[in-house]
């Protein structure tokens, strides 16, 4: 069984670039912005 | 990923920023990007890191990845976790939009602290 994010708790931070090659963190939405996260399950 | 570009302007009227993580890398992105003009963010994890991070989850079985959903308020909490438990297990944009209107409804949990 992998690991799952609980409810309630502080979501796991993490830095990842764009396609455009742009850092994207998901701390940086902090305070600012809600952030809906899809994993998705693959574009084929 | 249509359903979400449709609803792409009602999740930014609630204040919420879209990311779609995929295990593609970054040329797979840009092709279907550019292709399908997608106005939310796209982040290639070809390495798996953050897919692992949140665990999604990888069913043999039923060849490939399982979709995941997760919202994170504005105070970095996590307030919404959907694992689909096959392809087709994807929230509507009715029950997202839904649960970010509860968070900015006043004296909900979301507020910053």
């Amino acid at each position: 069984m992998a690991r799952r994010v609980e409810l309630h708790t502080l979501a796991p931070d993490f830095t990842l670039l764009d396609w455009q090659g742009q850092p994207v963190q998901l701390s940086q939405f902090r305070g600012k912005q809600h952030v809906v996260l899809v994993f998705n399950r693959g574009f084929v | 990923m249509a359903q979400l570009r449709q609803g792409y302007s009602d999740f930014a009227a609630r204040g919420a920023e879209v990311i779609v993580v995929g295990p593609e890398d970054a040329g797979a992105f840009r092709k279907v990007w550019q292709q399908e003009q997608f106005p939310f963010i796209g982040l290639p994890d070809p390495t798996h890191s953050v897919l692992r991070l949140y665990g999604q989850e990888v069913n043999l079985f039923k060849l490939g990845r399982m979709p995941a959903q997760v919202i994170v308020d504005r105070a970095g909490m996590v307030r919404y976790v959907h694992y689909g438990h096959n392809m087709a297990d994807i929230p509507s944009n009715e029950e997202l939009l839904a649960i970010l209107d509860a968070l900015n409804a006043p004296g909900a949990p979301a507020a910053p602290v």
